[in-house]
């Protein structure tokens, strides 16, 4: 955390709304999970989460942990694509908003922090942070 | 009939006369609250010179500002920061400021004030030989905090519905959107195709899905960016969500309880291993905010360590070197009648802890007030003040006659002696 937190404090930030990448699983049964964090300060955010054309979750509320995805040896060849709505709080003077997305469990994990500036107090931002799952 | 409108006059001028001595309104238990930002207050720095970042970068961005890009220390500097804020806590969200475990009441209220400055004698900022430096600290959280009132609450229901909707919208068209790129279409068929590729090593697999994973991210980022930058704006749902966002105000209902404290630490010498503190404070503040047609409740309790004015020194007699102060107070307050009738009851306490030269003293004002309409009110004050004596005010006694006895509307003037 320590080390994120430095390199966090002296990034040039730019807008950035969307994440694609891909992400390699093995045929085991272990658990992929999802951890979504929403900030700044009173900032109102929602989540739901797809693979494919099938919705997995939906009307997360907040920030959250640990929410599974699907078994490694079930995702070979799928893409998870997880869709937030972030809105600005007008009772805080911030107006970066940002989401951090933690996927755990597969071969490799991915740690993404998007954000962008509202230009207006109350004004929302859309990200997508999606996966595409293979297996060698 | 003549006799008893003399009689009844004479009892008015008499009982009005007889008022004694005015109850001081300008001395009250606002004065006793906790400064917002107590290290600056005690060092009298502006509210305008505060730095006040709300995340790491922005907080690293002052720092190296006041230091001169690390190459030197400021020679004043105040700065308020909420750990929780710069740390990226995950219970910021505004669903969770409305819960009332203490993990989140406290981190979501815990604040740190900071502030350096070089003073002359007389407390004001100089930077010449004869100044000194000051230090000042001060920490602020809660410890009980009401939830939201039902009003609140429909606010954030009603932001979240259209959350729903915009959220929604983004999914389908953002879909739409994708499906209609061809290019970004023809790069996702060859990741799929490389992925089942048996012609390639699983090296060469690697590094083919990463070029073409980074070259349908750039797509799906203009995709998105230009949903976001214009798309966005044109939908109904996000616009509606833009409203609800304007309207959420936070109202709260309930028990309350904060911690505040400060202190200021004088380096005479301008040398780091040679200090003296030189005042403190630190403030309990609690109540009830019951909301309209109910009751509420309001309380603190104060104790400073030479303060800049001893409270319970009217006369300026007493120096403040090594005093310590303990004041106090109550107000409850009951409104009714669709708000027309409000009471209030007030009590201050003050001492003074370590010389016997001033009696601890206290005061007691309950004030009555009825709005009878036509932009008139019933009002009736009652007070003993911190010398003993009692006070009296108001228009009720008036009112009594004016009501039945005169027969006519007529303007009561408000707070007649």
């Amino acid at each position: 955390m320590a080390k994120k937190t430095i390199r966090l404090a002296f990034n040039e930030e730019e807008d950035q709304t969307s994440f694609f990448t891909a992400n390699e699983v093995d045929g085991s049964e272990k658990m992929v999970t999802l951890n979504v964090r929403i900030g700044g300060p009173k900032q109102a955010g929602l989540t739901e989460g797809w693979i494919d054309n099938k919705r997995i979750f939906q009307d997360k509320v907040g920030s959250f942990k640990n929410e599974p995805i699907r078994k490694n040896n079930q995702l070979n060849g799928k893409t998870l694509s997880v869709y937030t709505v972030v809105t600005d709080s007008i009772e805080e003077d911030a107006n970066l908003t940002e989401v951090e997305y933690d996927l755990l469990g597969g071969v490799g994990e991915v740690h993404i922090t998007l954000s962008k500036k509202v230009s207006q107090q109350g004004d929302s931002v859309y990200y997508k942070f999606e996966v595409f799952f293979f297996k060698i | 009939m003549k006799n008893i409108l003399i009689t009844g006059i004479y009892f008015l001028v008499s009982i009005i006369s007889h008022s004694q001595k005015n109850i001081d309104t300008t001395v009250n238990l606002d004065l006793l609250k906790a400064p917002t930002s107590v290290a600056f207050s005690m060092l009298g720095i502006a509210a305008s010179d505060i730095e006040r970042p709300t995340d790491l970068t922005s907080f690293a961005a002052s720092i190296r500002s006041a230091t001169n890009n690390f190459s030197k220390l400021p020679t004043s500097y105040a700065i308020e920061i909420a750990p929780a804020w710069i740390a990226r806590m995950d219970n910021l969200t505004l669903d969770r400021y409305n819960s009332t475990r203490f993990r989140d009441v406290f981190w979501q209220s815990f604040n740190i004030s900071l502030a350096f400055t070089r003073q002359d004698e007389d407390g004001k900022e100089e930077t010449d030989t004869g100044s000194y430096s000051k230090l000042g600290a001060g920490l602020k959280f809660s410890i009980i905090r009401p939830p939201w009132s039902a009003k609140t609450r429909n606010l954030f229901d009603s932001l979240l519905f259209y959350q729903k909707l915009a959220l929604s919208d983004f999914v389908r068209f953002t879909t739409i959107m994708e499906a209609n790129n061809p290019e970004l279409q023809s790069l996702l068929a060859q990741l799929k195709a490389v992925t089942g590729s048996a012609n390639l090593t699983d090296d060469e697999k690697r590094r083919l899905i990463a070029e073409l994973a980074q070259k349908i991210n750039r797509i799906k980022q203009d995709i998105n960016s230009s949903y976001n930058s214009d798309t966005a704006r044109v939908m109904a749902s996000h616009n509606k969500l833009i409203q609800a966002a304007n309207k959420f105000k936070t109202e709260r209902q309930g028990p309350a309880l904060d911690f505040t404290a400060g202190m200021v630490t004088d380096f005479p010498d301008n040398r780091f291993n040679y200090s003296v503190m030189s005042k403190a404070g630190a403030w309990l503040t609690g109540g009830y905010e019951g909301g309209n047609e109910k009751i509420s409740f309001f309380g603190i309790i104060r104790y400073l360590y030479q303060p800049d004015k001893i409270f319970a020194d009217e006369s300026g007699a007493l120096k403040s070197a090594n005093i310590s102060t303990l004041d106090g107070g109550a107000r409850l307050l009951v409104k009714g009648a669709h708000g027309k009738f409000i009471g209030s009851c007030e009590t201050i306490y003050r001492s003074v802890l370590n010389k016997n030269t001033i009696d601890p003293n206290w005061r007691l004002i309950l004030n009555l007030e009825y709005d009878v309409g036509f932009n008139q009110k019933l009002t009736f004050a009652f007070g003993k003040n911190f010398d003993g004596t009692i006070s009296k005010t108001g228009n009720l006694v008036a009112a009594l006659n004016f009501i039945k006895a005169f027969g006519a509307q007529k303007r009561l003037p408000e707070n007649e002696d």
